[in-house]
């Protein structure tokens, strides 16, 4: 049926909207021969759940303790699990211990209690605090390993931390509160910035209590900014990588490499990172990831300090340990900040672009050359919370951070059937690249399927079984499994001349998002586009393709490595293949958004990954004619917040407020979604995806 | 002489025990009666806790909890910004303000808001004011707006390609069947955008090609970052202001924009005791 300028009802109009699977299979809808890359009988049942990986409390440089951002997070902000990850290296303050409550306290204020009181902590009488040190709460005798800091403010290895202090806090908090709260670390790398890395081996047992000694011992040995050589106290740790040749490097006392500053320290820094990516893959292949995180922030790599990270590094990563090293945090937290993602005009790309960076940004770009590989490389966000800026951690404004799961959520497919959820699913969903990343609650459903067409059935009863099976799925917070079908992460095998049903189905929630304003967007207004900040629509979304052409060989030097920019950083074949808004998809009013469309014939392997805004294409400051977000910076002081309920820290230019700092933030919101992978026989293998 | 901190106020022991960063109604706002301290008491150590502290405390926790702080609330108000005072002069003795870029604008805001305290607004007749407008009559002008179609080009279809598709848009296909598999295409809509917002995402001889296309017709347009088709649909013609219908704003902007030229130049005045000096840019 040939589609009108209107928009296209036949999908919607199917009354075969409501087939089961084997229904799908026994109409012949789906070719029995074509191949999906795991059968759907093989995949437990699984949901969409939300969850950061990425914060700091007061034990680095954050500013609240444990419990309260705990609460906000998977309290106030409903998080169905937290990675509470902490900098590397080691800390004064002691983050174990709550707030006082607000003096009187809050039941002699007549006040109910309120999610954003901590949980447990501290009786107000007996004035203790996060922001205490380790010396005053339990005494310089307590802290081990080599020392740091002075008498009177010692600091604490992080390691230590990990172990002793803050894991019993963490499983505490996970038992209380029935839900995954783990423990990770952002990893100062060395040769480059900072990782999100997380080990879950021991933490959070089915019963019993638990420990986070493999990440313990991972800091240690692999962090930039530990230089304890203690070798962990009375752990004797020793780092040596199974079967490595670069074992020779490590330090005699400490059993660890220590990388000298100055000239080549990041290349032999980075050397170091490969070899703590290989240690995990070693001993923890299963329970670890190694996530670089606001990666273009630093620049570009620094062969002679710790700065970013270049394609060639990525790679190097991902080579070495697949299954650890699986994506990157290219949407970075602070997204509140003046500086967008606390990315200055120094940071690879000059900034973020719709608040990412410029790796997944761009079209054509990093990411994207490293799917045209084929290679596992997946993208998340995450808060990066520190402090609320100008404002204090109970205020909804903020000039930095949003808390975790109040902006961006990382929405990863867990499958436990029938079982409790737990850290092994949430890290076997980071790991499968089933996952999905939006900010400002602009969508918190969506279901993106590829299936081969069987060329027996007509298109429309083709198309419209997939979509029906896609809004099924997106329904109940799941993906579709059915054989001949791919999800993201996953890969479909089809012969030559397949072609490919596409089918999306996202939710754009109705009701408030997390924003505390309500006044009309001051991005849209400047189109005419009156639309409060606290009730988002999703404007469009793009379908982004490109070609699989194959592993680079590390050897192919100029086809590996390079800048921004360089053939060894783009994929010329990815295009912006298809783009869908109000005209073109089907809208329910529960506030479902429904689209399929037909790839035909496909003749090369290749991927297929999606983004969505609630701005369109040619918004002055924001996006390009192309729907492409604009660098952030470009917007400082341009965009006018005229309406009179503007807060009053708007940064003032030309006599004028100007969007800036949160509300910016809750103007331009986008979601990103994993990729999805077709190979065709023949062509292109897709090495990457199992 | 202002009251020192009154000796029912927490002792100073059980103060340096609490969390002092974590106020959760004062957030940062107290900060803002900081100004009251007299000159030469950082040296002296004094801290003067002035009725100006106690004024702010109240209005803000009124604003926050809906009612008046009582005596012991007040106490503990008092206690905590006399707390973030002792911070406030320890973090100014470690200068731990050095090098911070948040603490940095803090201070270029601060100084300006003091010096804008000192600038005068001039008087301005009701001609002055219509002369100002007719100078920026264009900010209040409805500006033309402009309804279009865009058949978006997906792939990279060369000249010929693009041709034959807009050749079949007219010809009565839907742009996502294509003249050629290399250009099926999706649809954008646009409304009401304005003249300004074409020129800066499209450049202006695009403009200038759209707002000359028959209504409802196809074309492929150069634009300035690539070839868009698109058909015109309707072109709103703009309308000029009028100085009575939009006189309240442009008293407000004329305000707004005068003390912006004052501000700048009482900085540039104060400038004038410094000595400039650029470094030389790369080759």
């Amino acid at each position: 049926m040939k589609k009108s300028f209107a928009v296209d009802k036949c999908a919607g109009s199917f009354t075969m909207a409501v087939l089961g699977v084997a229904s799908l299979t026994a109409l012949g809808v789906l070719p029995a021969t074509v191949q999906a890359a795991e059968k759907a009988a093989n995949k437990p049942a699984g949901k969409y759940v939300t969850g950061d990986f990425h914060n700091h409390t007061t034990c680095s440089d954050g500013t609240l303790s444990l419990r309260k951002l705990i609460d906000k997070s998977a309290g106030t902000f409903g998080l169905d699990w937290f990675v509470q990850s902490e900098h590397g290296g080691n800390g004064s303050r002691n983050c174990t211990l709550a707030e006082d409550p607000f003096e009187p306290a809050a039941p002699a204020l007549n006040l109910p209690a309120s999610s954003t009181i901590p949980s447990g902590g501290q009786p107000a009488s007996a004035g203790k605090g996060p922001n205490q040190t380790w010396t005053s709460t339990i005494g310089n005798g307590a802290i081990k390993g080599d020392v740091s800091g002075t008498d009177t403010a010692r600091n604490m290895w992080r390691w230590q931390m990990i172990q002793q202090y803050v894991y019993p806090v963490i499983e505490k908090e996970s038992r209380d509160r029935n839900k995954p709260v783990f423990l990770g670390s952002e990893q100062n790398s060395p040769g480059h910035e900072h990782v999100s890395a997380a080990i879950t081996e021991g933490q959070l047992p089915a019963a019993g209590a638990g420990n986070a000694n493999a990440l313990a011992m991972w800091e240690y040995c692999f962090d930039r900014n530990d230089t304890d050589k203690s070798r962990g106290a009375d752990n004797q740790w020793d780092c040596a990588v199974p079967g490595s040749d670069k074992n020779g490097l490590l330090d005699a006392a400490a059993r660890k490499i220590i990388v000298a500053s100055g000239s080549g320290s990041g290349v032999a820094g980075h050397i170091k990172s490969v070899e703590g990516v290989k240690w995990m893959a070693a001993k923890f292949p299963k329970t670890s990831y190694y996530i670089p995180a606001h990666l273009e922030r630093a620049g570009a790599f620094n062969p002679n300090g710790n700065n970013g990270y270049n394609i060639e590094h990525l790679r190097d990563f991902n080579n070495a340990a697949p299954t650890v090293s699986f994506g990157f945090e290219s949407m970075p937290g602070h997204q509140a900040e003046a500086q967008r993602g606390s990315y200055s005009p120094n940071a690879v790309g000059g900034g973020t672009y719709g608040g990412t960076g410029i790796y997944a940004a761009k079209i054509g770009g990093v990411w994207d050359a490293l799917l045209g590989e084929g290679r596992n490389w997946f993208f998340f966000g995450s808060s990066d919370f520190h402090n609320r800026g100008s404002f204090g951690p109970d205020q909804r404004e903020t000039t930095a951070d949003f808390f975790p799961g109040e902006y961006a959520r990382d929405f990863v497919m867990s499958r436990t059937g029938s079982n409790k959820l737990g850290t092994q699913a949430i890290v076997d969903g980071l790991r499968s690249g089933n996952s999905w990343v939006a900010t400002g609650q602009l969508i918190d459903q969506l279901s993106f399927v590829v299936c081969a067409a069987n060329p027996g059935l007509v298109r429309k009863a083709s198309q419209g079984a997939v979509e029906a099976a896609a809004v099924a799925a997106a329904a109940k917070s799941t993906d579709v499994s059915i054989n001949g079908c791919a999800s993201m992460g996953e890969k479909l095998v089809v012969r030559p001349g397949t072609d490919l049903i596409v089918s999306i189905v996202v939710r754009d929630p109705q009701g408030k998002s997390n924003s505390p304003y309500s006044f009309a967007n001051p991005s849209l207004k400047q189109i005419g586009v009156t639309q409060p900040l606290n009730e988002p629509v999703l404007d469009h979304i793009d379908v982004i393709g490109g070609n699989v052409t194959g592993y680079v060989d590390p050897s192919n030097t100029a086809a590996y490595a390079g800048l921004i920019g360089s053939p060894a950083a783009s994929n010329p074949s990815a295009v912006l293949a298809k783009t869908f808004n109000a005209s073109t998809w089907t809208a329910g009013t529960d506030g479902t958004r429904k689209m399929t469309y037909r790839i035909p014939a496909a003749k090369v392997s290749q991927y297929l990954r999606l983004r969505g805004s609630n701005l369109p294409a040619a918004v002055p400051f924001e996006t390009d004619a192309s729907g492409n977000p604009l660098l952030d910076f470009g917007a400082d002081g341009k965009i006018p917040c005229t309406d009179a309920a503007c807060p009053s820290h708007m940064t003032v230019a030309n006599g004028g407020k100007t969007s800036s700092f949160d509300v910016a933030a809750w103007s331009d919101i986008w979601f990103y979604s994993n990729p999805i992978f077709v190979e065709v026989v023949g062509s292109t293998k897709v090495a990457g995806i199992k | 002489m202002e009251p020192s901190v009154p000796n029912t106020a927490p002792t100073r022991t059980s103060w340096w025990r609490e969390p002092l960063l974590h106020f959760a109604i004062a957030g940062a706002v107290l900060f803002g009666v900081d100004h009251v301290r007299n000159a030469g008491d950082e040296q002296t150590r004094v801290i003067r806790v002035s009725k100006d502290v106690d004024q702010e405390a109240r209005v803000m926790f009124r604003n926050t909890l809906g009612r008046v702080p009582n005596d012991a609330e007040m106490q503990t108000l008092r206690a905590r910004w006399v707390d973030n005072e002792v911070l406030y002069r320890e973090g100014l003795a470690m200068r731990v303000d050095q090098g911070d870029a948040t603490i940095r604008e803090r201070v270029i805001f601060k100084a300006l808001n003091v010096m804008q305290a000192n600038l005068t607004l001039p008087p301005i007749s009701e001609a002055g004011l219509r002369t100002w407008f007719e100078k920026h009559h264009a900010k209040y002008d409805e500006p033309d707006r402009f309804d279009f179609l865009e058949a978006v080009l997906v792939g990279k279809p060369g000249q010929a390609d693009i041709d034959a598709f807009v050749a079949a848009l007219n010809a009565g296909s839907a742009p996502q069947d294509g003249a050629a598999a290399s250009t099926k295409s999706d649809l954008r809509v646009f409304s009401g955008r304005p003249r300004s917002n074409l020129v800066a995402s499209y450049g202006a001889p695009f403009t200038a090609s759209l707002e000359a296309l028959p209504v409802g017709q196809w074309r492929a347009l150069r634009s300035t970052d690539g070839v868009h088709v698109v058909r015109l649909e309707k072109k709103t013609m703009g309308e000029r202001a009028s100085f009575e219908s939009v006189r309240t704003t442009i008293l407000d902007d004329w305000k707004d924009a005068t003390m912006q030229d004052l501000r700048t130049a009482a900085v540039r005045e104060l400038g004038k005791k410094y000595t400039v000096s650029m470094a030389e840019s790369a080759p």
